[in-house]
């Protein structure tokens, strides 16, 4: 077991074990995107109230799940090297950072859009938008801090520090619709409860949720085996590759 | 399909505009998100193998004998 978590956390094992893994991960979100946009787009019944236009849920809902999934992991990794000075936790901190913004900023937009023919507004300040709006500032602050540090610890002390304190925006995020009930509708979604969508409706929605997972997983994979061979350029592992 | 013809797909009843945007915006960031690091992967080897290499001594300009 600990001998696992050793593994991990190297960069060496990581980059040769993520280079194994990385075509079949392709493959199986490729699929699962695409069928499950195809299926979205053409093949799931409308929305007897807000018509055509729910099929943006296919993109937003999972966005926005995958928008939060990964502040947990940007989170979690930033205490590991805070407190073990994981190699790869730093590595997961900065990587993680541009890709959750990028999750968070399509939930807003898809939102947005969605929101024009459904409430006849883009935007409104609503609890949820509103918190999930600080969220992209979180991951953008994060981003930024890390940049604005010439030193790696440094930069990665601050952002792990300010990823831990933005936690406390996760909770608000899932408690918004019930703490305030403004314009976003409550979660279709939950774990302890029968969904109350029509199957043909809520297949491509769980196969588009584990499509844009499996492509965050794949995001990180290639942005962190970059960060990796920046950072361990000198070392004998990476000279024997290159020259292989 | 739900729809009866294609041009009933990409109009969905007025909604089309909405709904294909966001599919594309999506299409667009994903593919950035799964190009840049590969480029920025080409062009950080390349550099490493630059570097590897010994300087060369430029053969044009040769000491004064």
């Amino acid at each position: 077991m600990w001998q696992f978590f050793h593994k991990l956390g190297s960069p060496k094992w990581f980059y040769s074990i993520s280079g194994k893994v990385l075509p079949y991960l392709a493959f199986v979100t490729i699929t699962l995107l695409v069928v499950g946009a195809i299926w979205g787009l053409a093949f799931a019944p409308m929305d007897y109230k807000q018509g055509n236009s729910f099929r943006i849920i296919y993109i937003h809902v999972p966005t926005a799940f995958v928008a939060l999934a990964g502040y947990y992991l940007m989170a979690t990794a930033g205490a590991i090297s805070l407190i073990w000075r994981m190699k790869m936790a730093g590595i997961m901190l900065k990587v993680t950072a541009p890709i959750g913004a990028a999750m968070t900023f399509l939930a807003l937009f898809t939102g947005a859009v969605w929101g024009k023919p459904t409430w006849g507004t883009y935007w409104v300040w609503d609890a949820r938008i509103t918190s999930m709006l600080i969220l992209l500032f979180l991951y953008l602050g994060i981003y930024a801090l890390m940049q604005a540090f010439t030193r790696e610890d440094l930069a990665e002390k601050s952002a792990a520090i300010l990823a831990l304190v933005g936690t406390v925006n996760i909770p608000i995020i899932y408690k918004s619709v019930d703490w305030w009930y403004t314009l976003h509708q409550p979660a279709t979604l939950k774990l302890t409860e029968k969904p109350s969508m029509h199957p043909d409706m809520l297949w491509p929605l769980l196969i588009m949720i584990a499509g844009v997972y499996a492509f965050f997983a794949l995001a990180i994979i290639l942005h962190a085996r970059v960060e990796i061979l920046r950072r361990e350029k000198k070392t004998g592992w990476v000279q024997s590759l290159l020259k292989s | 399909m739900r729809f009866d013809s294609f041009d009933a797909l990409v109009y969905m009843d007025g909604h089309g505009i909405y709904v294909w945007t966001t599919y594309l915006v999506a299409l667009i960031i994903f593919l950035m998100l799964a190009i840049y690091p590969m480029l920025q992967k080409r062009s950080l080897l390349k550099k490493i193998k630059r570097q590897n290499r010994p300087a060369k001594v430029n053969s044009r300009f040769r000491e004064p004998t």
